[in-house]
């Protein structure tokens, strides 16, 4: 037995992303399912890079800015990302403080840093890791909807603290750009087709 | 050289398009890809009752969660109270509409609509019909999947309250409480959809 299983596109056939039926290549919708199906997605690669650009360029903002106001009794303070994870760090959540900067800065420099890698080896038809590429993209997939959460805490804390001149908390620039970080890093992996990863050797062996 | 009869069985992994069939399955098995090792199906005791049961349940908590008060915070002898669906409102008039337009969607819209469908859906199989739509809700449900947040949600509020709690008296509300059995029970729901099975039955329910 070779190490790679045959895939649907070396026989002809179309298989779904949605369902996992396959076909005999021809209609460009599914039989089972009815959704648009392509051997591969068309232009994967580039709607992913492009997505991922969108994220890089909204991430600087996203730390730069301040992520949210408050103001108490007349005084304001503004803070961003990581210093709000830094005065949770010296008030002792030490905790919180963790999961703020996993969930903020590693995981979407992470998510955006492993998808350039996978649309990168992609490109160069590498042939190396696959097992692990394959599993790095899941993990991307999975993970990446978790770095929502500090939007949601500002979106909480907003809701909550409106006591007018007393203490009041809003939202700042940040929040809207790290918003659409965690989006634009949601859609830059939906549109990588993970099949592609599998393609290289498929193609070296018809070279052979 | 393929007949249409021989990619009946036939499943291409939605990850790495390696194709396979899939072996019957015995209660608490679950098989996985061949080349990629990703998860193609798992099969459990009542693999549609439980989800339907459990969507049923997520709806009413829901319907729970919206209607009492969610958390409420005192400061300086002023007392603040929120609903969940008003702290949407609360965040667009105070601070970004489109960060309330986003929460609400992730939080409630999103959640709400994959409940209905897996109502709808698993409801219509349950009493033995031939489902109405029943592609297309299926096609719903895990198309909408990734965007409902009420884990991470659940999460950001914790840590929201954290960050306040030395600033502020704070009481949980009722919906407090029923939204976090209403993000254990979705994920429940989630977690017990098996598409493979899904797909498969409708199949067969549109062959009749």
């Amino acid at each position: 037995m070779s190490e790679y299983a045959q895939t649907a596109v070396e026989k002809g056939l179309v298989s779904c992303r949605l369902c996992g039926n396959v076909d005999l290549a021809g209609s460009n919708r599914c039989s089972r399912c009815g959704a648009r199906r392509y051997s591969r997605t068309p232009r994967s690669i580039q709607k992913s890079l492009a997505w991922l650009i969108v994220a890089i360029l909204l991430y600087i903002p996203a730390n730069a800015l301040p992520i949210m106001d408050t103001t108490q009794l007349g005084r304001s303070t503004t803070s961003t990302i990581i210093g709000g994870a830094v005065s949770l760090w010296e008030h002792g959540s030490y905790v919180i403080a963790a999961i703020i900067i996993t969930a903020s800065v590693l995981v979407p420099l992470a998510k955006i840093g492993s998808l350039a890698w996978l649309c990168l080896t992609v490109i160069q038809k590498r042939v190396c890791a696959r097992k692990e590429r394959s599993f790095l993209f899941h993990v991307t997939e999975i993970i990446g909807r978790w770095s929502m959460i500090d939007i949601f805490v500002v979106a909480v804390l907003v809701a909550l603290v409106q006591l007018e001149n007393i203490m009041s908390i809003t939202p700042g620039p940040a929040a809207l750009s790290f918003c659409g970080v965690v989006i634009a890093t949601m859609f830059s992996a939906m549109s990588f087709d993970s099949r592609l990863i599998w393609d290289t050797q498929a193609k070296l062996e018809e070279g052979k | 050289m393929d007949s249409q009869a021989s990619t009946e069985d036939l499943i291409a992994c939605p990850h790495c398009d390696a194709l396979q069939r899939l072996p019957e399955l015995e209660v608490g098995q679950k098989a996985v890809c061949i080349q990629c090792d990703h998860t193609l199906s798992y099969s459990m005791h009542e693999s549609l009752d439980r989800p339907l049961a459990c969507a049923i349940a997520g709806l009413i908590l829901l319907v729970l969660s919206l209607s009492f008060p969610f958390l409420a915070f005192e400061a300086s002898g002023r007392e603040q109270s929120i609903g969940l669906a008003q702290s949407a409102l609360e965040l667009s008039r105070y601070g970004s509409p489109i960060l309330g337009i986003v929460s609400l969607a992730f939080i409630i819209v999103a959640p709400a609509v994959i409940l209905i469908a897996v109502v709808a859906l698993l409801g219509q199989l349950f009493l033995n019909r031939r489902p109405i739509a029943g592609k297309q809700l299926a096609t719903l449900i895990f198309m909408l999947n990734p965007w409902a947040m009420v884990d991470v949600f659940f999460l950001g509020t914790l840590i929201s309250l954290t960050k306040i709690a030395e600033l502020a008296y704070l009481k949980t509300g009722t919906a407090f409480w029923s939204f976090l059995i209403f993000a254990l029970v979705f994920a429940a729901t989630m977690a017990s959809l098996d598409k493979h099975t899904i797909w498969k039955r409708l199949e067969s329910v549109n062959n009749v």
